[in-house]
């Protein structure tokens, strides 16, 4: 792959940086929009840095539309390298205007391919010329950010998670910008992201990384992610022998902050081996979405032969009662058994999705080893928590220690009792629509108004 | 008697003269010593950190006998001093701007340093992408965001070739005209008891050093305004 081909990103990295060892090989077509996707720590940020070249691995190559950029013996230094590069937070140029920041890597000569009033046009950025940086909100100066990268005329647009340190509602304020600005220009771009729900929005090409190598790369849609490998003994099978260990190990991901929550909204239910957790979500489930409540997520059956046993299990996406997957059954009577790879992937992306639509309720069927170790769901649990969403889920008792070293220790303790779910959900959703309908009062006067004019 | 007697404006004047050069050299020297401090990495980067601290904790006569020894005739300065057909760097003017530039240069290099750091590597890196160069990013952006360390770096190295003292007499000696700055000045008053002379003296600088310093604070204030 390391040969430069007209019309095609062609790159490969291999080198240790720390103790994380990269070694990627790319080739990518130089139009539409390329997806790099992958957990936290995979290498993706630093391959779009190689490609930049903010970053020199000694054994690189990199070609795009044939141009060579890097290889054995030249390295083009990053300002001689026709990119835009978008950074995961603005890092706009504090002592400049927000104009003067996007002119900065403008051209001298008139006659650009991206004209100035088109960007600002595209951004929405006109009234926010003449501010200073430090007058925007996080949502505006990645906009700012956006705009600089495209003035300075680049034949490739690099975006290293561009939306990750921006809240849900600035997300969703800049991502209708960001899917006409990939409608609207020819540029090729390469956008990083870890969050599925954002590449489906606009990526045609997808690559999927996982511990420095590329697993995989291809339309998206012909491919499925991988969930990350690894750290897979990191509270191993939550046992509690652990919790002897005076200094307790740490998750290795991002310590999360949910101290702002609140706590009556996120409820685990606590289960020991013999109680069959999983069908009491699924009922309990079922009859909340029959009841006509908007809930969403992913709750699991257990597929039974004909004596009872149980042969394997299926997963449910609430919203869209499709059924994501059936988990290879490991044998007669075997009761672990956990969803393969392209199965939690799309449980990923049924609870991203219940997020995006705000639902009332969000079930993710559990918090168990995988998520302890930082795996399964746990990212989008952590989501679906920080969005302010009530999240109902479930933890076996020896997760428990986990489950609060992840929450922080909010939350409500459900016992596996029908009753218990039914009480917590009936008191949470009864003081919800007390809160809305105090919305709607407030509001009431001008609605009223309006409808008169109507009549 | 008038205050402004021409031996006190002698010595004025030649310590203005001596801190505006020296903070010129300084801030020329350490610019680039301060940004490669700041971005180098290794272990002889504190090494050279910690020589160019040294003046910090030696007593200035220590650090004045070795720049005497250097300047004088048998050292580099008398060499340097044959160019223009001088015998020897000590006891001139510019053998006083060599002794200053030495002795102030952690108070200059470090502000600058720290500036530097502060920024990061993000914004340098941005403009990279933008396509500038690295000189124009030096002085585009690395320049005006390490604005307040260049500002604090320029005061603080005029103050202390101003005030300086102990190495002033090892090296400069107390020749009117030529090395008789302000504070050797107000000792020899001291010396020989002509007290309404060194209260002047001492009065003008703790007026210069208030107007210094409110001075640079509100450029700095209203350039910091213009920016925002």
């Amino acid at each position: 792959m390391r040969t430069a081909e007209p019309g095609r990103i062609n790159a490969a990295f291999r080198g240790r940086l720390g103790n994380f060892m990269l070694d990627a090989e790319l080739s990518l077509p130089a139009t539409g929009v390329t997806a790099i996707f992958g957990p936290s720590g995979c290498g993706k940020t630093t391959v779009a840095r190689c490609i930049a070249g903010l970053q020199r691995m000694a054994d690189g190559f990199c070609a795009v539309d044939g141009e060579i950029w890097q290889n054995h013996h030249s390295f083009l230094p990053v300002h001689r390298r026709p990119i835009g590069y978008v950074f995961q937070e603005a890092s706009l140029f504090p002592h400049l205007s927000v104009r003067r920041n996007l002119l900065f890597g403008a051209p001298k000569a008139v006659g650009a391919q991206i004209a100035f009033d088109e960007v600002v046009d595209l951004l929405g950025l006109a009234a926010l010329l003449d501010r200073s940086p430090h007058r925007l909100s996080g949502g505006e100066r990645q906009r700012v950010a956006i705009g600089r990268a495209l003035l300075s005329q680049p034949k490739l647009l690099l975006m290293d998670e561009p939306l990750a340190a921006l809240d849900r509602a600035t997300k969703n304020e800049i991502l209708p910008f960001l899917e006409r600005l990939h409608g609207r220009l020819s540029l090729p771009v390469l956008h990083i992201s870890h969050d599925m729900a954002e590449i489906e929005r606009f990526a045609d090409h997808l690559v999927l990384m996982e511990q420095g190598r590329v697993v995989g790369s291809g339309p998206l849609h012909s491919l499925r992610p991988i969930p990350p490998a690894g750290n897979r003994d990191r509270y191993g099978d939550c046992s509690p022998r652990r919790k002897s260990v005076g200094n307790r190990t740490r998750m290795t991901s991002m310590p999360i902050d949910f101290h702002d929550i609140d706590p009556n909204r996120v409820a685990a239910i606590l289960y020991r081996s013999q109680d069959d957790v999983d069908t009491l979500l699924a009922d309990f489930a079922e009859t909340l979405t029959r009841s006509g409540e908007r809930i969403g997520g992913v709750v699991q059956r257990n597929i039974k032969d004909g004596a009872g046993c149980q042969v394997g299990m299926q997963a449910v996406d609430l919203m869209t009662g499709r059924e994501i997957s059936i988990c290879q059954p490991l044998g007669s009577g075997a009761m672990a058994c956990k969803l393969d790879a392209a199965g939690l992937a799309e449980a990923a992306v049924a609870v991203t999705r219940a997020i995006a639509a705000d639902v009332d309720l969000v079930v993710i069927n559990k918090f168990s080893k995988q998520e302890a170790a930082g795996e399964g769901l746990r990212d989008e649990l952590a989501d679906a928590i920080a969005a302010g969403i009530p999240v109902l889920t479930a933890v076996p008792e020896k997760c428990l220690d986990a489950w609060n070293d992840f929450t922080g220790g909010i939350g409500t303790s459900l016992l596996c009792e029908r009753s218990a779910i039914e009480g917590w959900w009936q008191d949470l959703s009864s003081r919800m629509k007390r809160a809305r309908a105090a919305r709607l009062a407030a509001d009431a006067p001008a609605a009223l108004l309006t409808d008169h004019h109507v009549g | 008697m008038e205050i402004w007697s021409p031996e006190i404006r002698q010595s004025v004047l030649l310590t203005v003269e001596l801190a505006t050069i020296s903070t010129a050299i300084l801030l020329v020297l350490a610019t680039p010593l301060a940004w490669w401090l700041a971005h180098a990495k290794g272990w002889w980067t504190e090494i050279a950190a910690s020589i160019i601290a040294l003046p910090l904790v030696l007593p200035p006569t220590v650090l004045g006998f070795y720049l005497l020894v250097m300047l004088g005739p048998d050292g580099p300065g008398g060499w340097i001093a044959s160019f223009w057909g001088g015998r020897t760097l000590a006891f001139t003017f510019e053998g006083l701007v060599i002794g200053s530039v030495v002795y102030s240069m952690p108070f200059v290099v470090q502000p600058i340093r720290n500036a530097f750091s502060a920024t990061g590597e993000r914004p340098l890196e941005v403009a990279a992408t933008l396509r500038a160069s690295p000189w124009r990013t030096f002085w585009t952006v690395a320049v005006p965001l390490a604005r307040p360390g260049f500002l604090t770096g320029a005061v603080l190295g005029f103050a202390h070739t101003v005030g300086e003292f102990g190495l002033v007499l090892m090296i400069g000696g107390n020749i009117p005209g030529r090395t008789k700055v302000l504070s050797v000045a107000i000792f020899d008053y001291v010396e020989t008891s002509r007290w309404r002379e060194a209260s002047i003296l001492a009065g003008f600088m703790v007026i210069f050093a208030f107007a210094v310093i409110l001075t640079m604070t509100l450029v700095d204030k209203r350039a910091a305004r213009a920016a925002a």
